[in-house]
C-alpha cells in the first residue's frame, strides 16, 4: 500500500495552557485555604489562655476577678476617709495577697512559692510587737509581693513592664529603718501602684 | 519554469500544523530502489495535496551514481518533442508519484517497480529546496510513463486523481 495520509497535529499549546490553568487553580485554592487557617489562628490566640508558656500577652483579656476588684476598690477608697494605721496596712496586705493569688489562678500561673513567702511576711506584720521592726516587715512583704507580681507580668503581661518597675521602686521607697508613721505616703503609694498594676492585669 | 508554486502542493515540513497520520509510515529517510533493484537515493521530503490531506509525491535526494549516468545520457532525448533533460551541478532531487512506489515496511524501503535506472537517470532533477511548478510535475509523470500525451485535461476530477498517484495503478512489466 503506497498511501500516506496526513493529519493535523494536536494543539500542544492548548494542553499546556490547560495544565497551567489547572495548576494555577490548585495553587490558588491551596494558598487561599492556608490563608484562612492563618486568619483563624490569629483570631484564636486573642481569646485563648495558653497555660505553661511564657510568651503570651493577656493584656487585652478581661478576667474581671472579683477578689482583685475588691483589693483595687479597697485601695482606691478616698484616703481622706481612711484611717491609715497598722490595721489598714495589714488588711491591705491581706487583700493584696488574696488578689495576687486570685490573679495568678486566673491566668493559670503558679506563684505558690512567692505567695507563701508573702504570707509569712504578712504574719510577721500581724505579730510584730515592735514598731521599729514593722517597717522592715512591711518592706519585706512589699518586696516579695512585687516580685510575685513581676513574675506574673513577665509571663503573661509583657507590656506592663513599666508598671512593675514602678511597683518595685515604690517597694524600695519603703525604708526598713524608718518608722511606718513617718513613711505613710510611701506605703500608701506602694499599695496604689500595686492596685493599678492588678487592675490592669484584671 | 520552476518559479511558481502549485497552491495545493506543499512540503509537509512547511505545514507546521500537519504530520503523517496515525497508522501510516513516515518514510522520510528510507532508501529508494528502482526497478533494477538499484538504490537511487533516499526519501528527503513528502509533498502533499493539502486539500486531499495525503502525500502525492516523494521528494527523493538521489545518489551520485545516478547523477553520473544522467550526464552520460543527457544527449539522448527520450522522444521527439520532449525537451532535453539537462541537470546542472547541485540538482540532485527528483519527485516520484506515490502511486508508482511500493513501501516495504519490514526493510524500511521504497521500491519503484515501474521506473528503471535509465529512466531515473534521464529525469530532470532540481535543487533541494527549489519550488516545483505544475509544468515540472507534468513532464516528470510523462517521462516516467513514457507518454507525452499525458495532460491535466486527461482527467476529469484533477491531476492527483490519476492512477500514478493512487493504489489503483496497474503494475507494468518493464522487462
Amino acid at each position: 500500500m503506497t498511501e500516506i495520509k496526513i493529519e493535523k497535529k494536536k494543539q500542544g499549546w492548548v494542553w499546556l495552557l490547560a495544565v497551567f490553568f489547572i495548576a494555577a487553580v490548585l495553587i490558588y485554592f491551596l494558598m487561599f485555604r492556608d490563608k484562612d487557617n492563618i486568619n483563624t489562628t490569629e483570631a484564636g490566640t486573642e481569646e485563648v489562655y495558653i497555660s505553661g508558656t511564657n510568651d503570651t500577652n493577656l493584656l487585652g483579656v478581661k478576667e474581671n476577678n472579683s477578689t482583685v476588684a475588691a483589693f483595687v476598690s479597697f485601695i482606691e477608697k478616698d484616703t481622706s476617709k481612711v484611717r491609715f494605721d497598722n490595721a489598714y496596712t495589714k488588711e491591705a496586705f491581706l487583700k493584696l495577697t488574696s488578689a495576687t493569688n486570685a490573679m495568678a489562678e486566673e491566668i493559670d500561673y503558679n506563684i505558690q512559692a512567692d505567695l507563701e513567702m508573702v504570707k509569712e511576711s504578712v504574719k510577721l506584720i500581724n505579730n510584730e510587737p515592735f514598731e521599729t521592726s514593722l517597717a522592715k516587715n512591711i518592706r519585706n512583704a512589699a518586696d516579695i509581693s512585687a516580685t510575685a507580681l513581676q513574675h506574673m507580668q513577665l509571663a503573661r503581661y509583657p507590656w506592663l513592664t513599666e508598671e512593675v518597675d514602678e511597683l518595685k521602686n515604690a517597694s524600695t521607697a519603703i525604708q526598713p529603718e524608718v518608722l511606718t508613721i513617718k513613711q505613710k505616703d510611701a506605703i500608701i503609694n506602694y499599695f496604689a501602684v500595686a492596685s493599678d498594676l492588678l487592675h490592669k492585669m484584671n | 519554469m520552476m518559479s511558481d508554486t502549485i497552491k495545493n502542493l506543499f512540503n509537509l515540513e512547511d505545514l507546521s500544523d500537519y504530520k503523517v497520520a496515525e497508522g501510516y509510515s513516515d518514510i522520510r529517510g528510507w532508501d529508494v530502489k528502482d526497478a533494477n533493484n538499484r538504490t537511487i537515493g533516499k526519501v528527503d521530503h513528502l509533498l502533499v495535496d493539502k486539500m486531499a490531506k495525503r502525500v502525492v509525491y516523494l521528494d527523493v535526494e538521489v545518489d551520485e551514481s545516478i547523477i553520473e549516468d544522467g550526464f552520460d545520457t543527457y544527449q539522448n532525448p527520450v522522444s521527439e518533442g520532449v525537451h532535453e533533460f539537462l541537470n546542472r551541478e547541485g540538482e540532485n532531487h527528483l519527485i516520484i508519484p506515490i502511486g508508482m512506489s511500493s513501501i516495504d515496511e519490514n526493510h524500511k524501503l521504497v521500491t519503484t517497480q515501474q521506473i528503471d535506472s535509465s529512466t531515473f537517470a534521464k529525469a530532470k532533477r532540481f535543487k533541494k529546496g527549489d519550488v516545483i511548478d505544475f509544468g515540472y510535475e507534468l513532464n516528470t509523470v510523462r517521462h516516467y510513463r513514457g507518454d507525452n500525451t499525458i495532460h491535466s485535461s486527461n482527467t476529469v476530477e484533477g491531476f492527483y486523481n490519476r492512477e500514478e498517484f493512487n493504489n489503483t495503478f496497474h503494475k507494468r512489466d518493464l522487462e
